[in-house]
């Protein structure tokens, strides 16, 4: 065979096979954010975003279930007036994040980004990470890769193509928990010069979530939710580390839980992993403060478009 | 980086096919070389010494050896037969010394790095039973992934130069990518010199018949490793853990699952190493020859991890039962018990130690030492029973040939390795004798559609999955056992029809596999051995 029909051949291959992918990937899109439609469990909160109206959130947050059992966006709406949405996973990745925020730029161009650390330590090892960021990849430009387990449910409204109006979450991503398990392990933030440094993966991610958000003009926060579990001295060196290199604001709450009033007896569920319902309306509170008042964020209550967030705030303190 | 990952198939694997292909011929065994090493460090680190140092001490021990054999050659021209006789008495004894030394390093390093604390903890255990203080105390030592792999492949090499099968190389990168064809690292097989280093060094440029009958196969061996074996990983993780809580059909089911996924990840693992080397123009050894279609199980550990059986039988089973002091044990017996005692204890003497290797290989635990202990046994029961066997067949000479019999005789099989297995999966030798009791003294089909079976992790879609794919893998191996070369065939259908040949094996692994979003990544078995 010639050396032009093999290289034509091969083309057509590779053609007739990303023709397959591509329209297997329309196919297998969940058409609406449900796990029934087969969003995966972890993703339907996050994925309410995608049913706020268009450039309406003022901050996306990133992080894992730090994050979204610490943060309620429509407490922080109450208090501040900002629009906020927690777009948190469990066991998120960085890599998933800067996917994830690649996505909600299509929608939104928030004026911050908070990310939550403890997503730059969630590190197995450099084959795992970069075996996991492949695959969030492939996932994110060829949809098969991620929703392929989706043959067992795959309906008409699939191969009719019929995509619904994605519902937005109410809480905005925020993750309500009950229920207190004291820590009682004592002081966990002792001030050291030990750094525990970024993993080369997570690093490399974070580094294109801050080109990403500077190419939007959006300012990245860096943000340490109190957690005796999962935080320490030498990762709030780490990130600090990355934080003066590229002049970014960095809050560890860690250092001020006194401040915050955490109560370690009260306010966790789980023996200081995560925030529980007290704990989050603590987090929240600062959280919400220290943006407002650091990154001179507009108040928007009293603005007739977003009487949704007033209602939905009303109906989240009855609750 | 294991192989199944997306790392190694669509970063690693293309990249050094990529740069191996534009490489000039003389560069390529430096290319795999470096494949190997970059290979073995992405996952080894710095423990990559280990590598580097096995390969030393295998390439100085061979060239010790095959200098010696070539000076005794030239020394005995000329000489009268009594003193060549002396002389390669002497000569002998001094090989046997570097190969004695050679082997040492190697399986000593294996020894303590894998088995150092196995033994500290049980003697100082066995010391405390006698009210004596003290004892080993256990030390962590870093174990390199493939360890038990290539120091087989460097024992056998060193042996096989002693005994005249193969010269020493003097090619010290040819012995290195021997050791270190990034392929074979992780789970073998267990290639032997003459097999595989020539191709290597070869530097055969890609073609596109071996690089899409390897592909085929890749894709095979992936089907089996992401569709069936991760599918059934739930199940087996859950049963295995909580066995207390589980009806003996359920435990039943348990065993048999982790003999299903067993088989799946470990042959398929072997179908993408083999079709990787495959690419390269290099014929690996195969590993699994159709297992359940054995009819004993000695047949089973012919047809089963074949690599490993033939090394133990070539290297433990032939010079143990050909030594001095088993030749002169089967004499002793044979006069007092005949022929078929002298029989029993030779095959006792020399299946022992393989047994227990072969155990002991798959790593520091009771639970291994067992399972190689119930091959023992099986074995050793079939060799006992010879004689009544062999009457029994010459009674009813025609059932040997019967299709039901030799169903019988697989099936039969099948239950006792699956009984094997749930001794190798179970936590210790005890708890996989409560499975066992319970399998046998409280089964209840029931239990199988009861609540505790849907908790298991797997729905009706998955369970249908794998039964379908399962039964694809069987008749497939039906169709080997035949003869039938299903590659061969895809590889001559008319266009069309080989590439929706090729899309199918490549969307039944994206569409099926269980990987992503609610699946666990589940790291290669054997490699942990």
């Amino acid at each position: 065979m010639k050396r032009e029909s093999k290289l034509v051949r091969c083309f057509l291959f590779f053609g007739i096979f990303a023709v397959i992918l591509a329209v297997l990937s329309v196919l297998f899109y969940p058409k609406s954010n449900t796990i029934e439609a087969g969003v995966p469990e972890r993703d339907v909160k996050l994925s309410g975003i995608f049913g706020a109206p268009e450039n309406s959130v003022d901050v996306v947050v990133l992080g894992d279930s730090v994050s979204y059992t610490s943060i309620a966006p429509l407490q922080m709406w109450d208090e501040q007036g900002i629009t906020s949405y927690v777009c948190a996973q469990s066991g998120q990745k960085v890599t998933e994040a800067y996917y994830w925020l690649k996505k909600i730029y299509e929608q939104q161009t928030p004026e911050l980004l908070v990310l939550e650390a403890n997503i730059l330590y969630n590190y197995e090892s450099f084959e795992k990470e970069t075996n996991a960021a492949l695959e969030t990849h492939l996932g994110y430009y060829i949809p098969i890769f991620k929703y392929h387990n989706r043959w067992k449910n795959l309906n008409a409204d699939d191969f009719l193509l019929k995509f619904e109006k994605v519902g937005r979450d109410f809480a905005r991503g925020y993750v309500e928990k009950t229920g207190a398990q004291p820590y009682s392990g004592g002081s966990y933030m002792k001030q050291g010069r030990k750094v525990d440094e970024i993993d080369e993966v997570a690093e490399f991610y974070l580094e294109e979530i801050r080109k990403l958000c500077e190419k939007h003009g959006t300012t990245l926060v860096l943000v340490s939710i109190p957690s005796p579990r999962n935080w320490n001295y030498a990762r709030h060196n780490g990130v600090m580390a990355y934080a003066k290199e590229q002049n970014l604001n960095y809050l560890d709450m860690n250092l001020h839980t006194k401040e915050m009033g955490i109560d370690w007896r009260l306010d966790t569920l789980d023996a200081g992993d995560h925030m529980n319902e007290a704990g989050a309306e603590k987090v929240t509170g600062y959280l919400g403060a220290y943006l407002k008042e650091e990154f001179a964020l507009e108040d928007h209550r009293s603005d007739p478009a977003y009487e949704i967030w007033n209602e939905n705030a009303d109906d989240f303190e009855e609750q | 980086m294991a192989y199944h990952t997306l790392l190694f198939l669509l970063v690693f694997l293309p990249l050094v096919l990529l740069i191996y292909q534009i490489m000039p011929r003389k560069f390529r065994p430096a290319v795999l070389l470096a494949a190997g090493y970059a290979f073995f460090f992405s996952f080894s680190r710095f423990l990559f010494v280990y590598l580097i140092g096995a390969t030393i001490v295998m390439y100085a021990a061979g060239l010790l050896v095959d200098r010696m054999q070539q000076r005794f050659k030239e020394q005995k021209k000329g000489m009268e037969r009594a003193a060549v006789k002396t002389l390669k008495k002497r000569v002998t004894a001094r090989e046997r010394w570097v190969v004695a030394g050679g082997v040492v390093l190697l399986v000593g390093v294996l020894a303590v790095v894998k088995y150092y604390n196995f033994f500290a903890q049980n003697l100082t255990e066995l010391l405390h039973l006698f009210s004596i203080e003290g004892g080993l105390k256990t030390v962590t030592f870093l174990q390199p992934i493939g360890i038990s792999f290539y120091t087989l492949q460097a024992v056998s090499y060193i042996v096989d130069v002693y005994e005249g099968k193969i010269r020493a190389d003097r090619n010290f990168g040819r012995v290195a990518l021997y050791m270190a064809f990034f392929p074979q690292i992780m789970e073998g097989p267990i290639a032997r010199y003459e097999q595989t280093a020539a191709a290597l060094w070869q530097g055969a440029p890609l073609s596109y018949r071996n690089v899409s009958m390897g592909a085929q196969r890749i894709l095979w061996g992936l089907f089996k490793k992401i569709v069936i074996a991760d599918r059934l990983n739930v199940v087996v993780a859950d049963i295995f853990t909580y066995y207390q809580n589980y009806d003996g059909a359920i435990l039943a089911l348990g065993a048999v699952a982790y003999t299903t996924q067993l088989y799946n990840e470990f042959s398929g693992c072997m179908d993408i190493v083999i079709g990787t080397a495959e690419m390269f123009g290099v014929t690996l050894p195969e590993n699994f020859r159709q297992p359940f279609l054995s009819k004993n199980v000695s047949e089973f550990w012919r047809r089963w991890h074949v690599t490993l059986g033939a090394w133990l039988k070539d290297y433990i089973f032939y010079p143990v039962s050909l030594s001095g002091w088993v030749k002169k044990l089967g004499n002793r017996t044979k006069e007092r018990f005949g022929k078929h005692g002298a029989k029993i204890v030779v095959s006792a003497a020399a299946l022992f130690p393989v047994w227990l290797i072969n155990g002991l290989w798959h790593g520091p635990q009771w639970s291994y030492i067992f399972f190689g202990m119930y091959y023992f046994v099986l074995i050793m029961a079939g060799i006992v029973f010879e004689p009544l066997t062999a009457r029994f067949h010459e009674r009813h000479q025609n059932l040997a040939a019967h299709k039901g019999f030799m169903v019988f005789q697989i099936v039969r099989t099948t239950i006792l390795v699956v009984i094997g297995e749930l001794f190798f999966r179970a936590p210790g030798p005890r708890q996989g004798l409560v499975m066992l009791k319970q399998i046998l003294t409280n089964f209840h089909i029931s239990a199988l559609f009861s609540a505790p079976m849907a908790e298991l992790g797997l729905d009706i879609h998955d369970a249908v999955l794998i039964f379908a794919a399962v039964a694809i893998v069987f008749v497939v191996g039906l169709l080997h056992e035949k003869g039938v070369h299903i590659r061969e065939r895809i590889e001559k259908f008319p266009t069309p029809l080989r590439w929706c040949s090729y899309y199918a094996l490549i969307l039944g692994n994206l569409i099926f596999g269980a990987y992503g979003d609610g699946y666990l990544e589940v790291d290669l078995i054997y490699a942990n051995f």
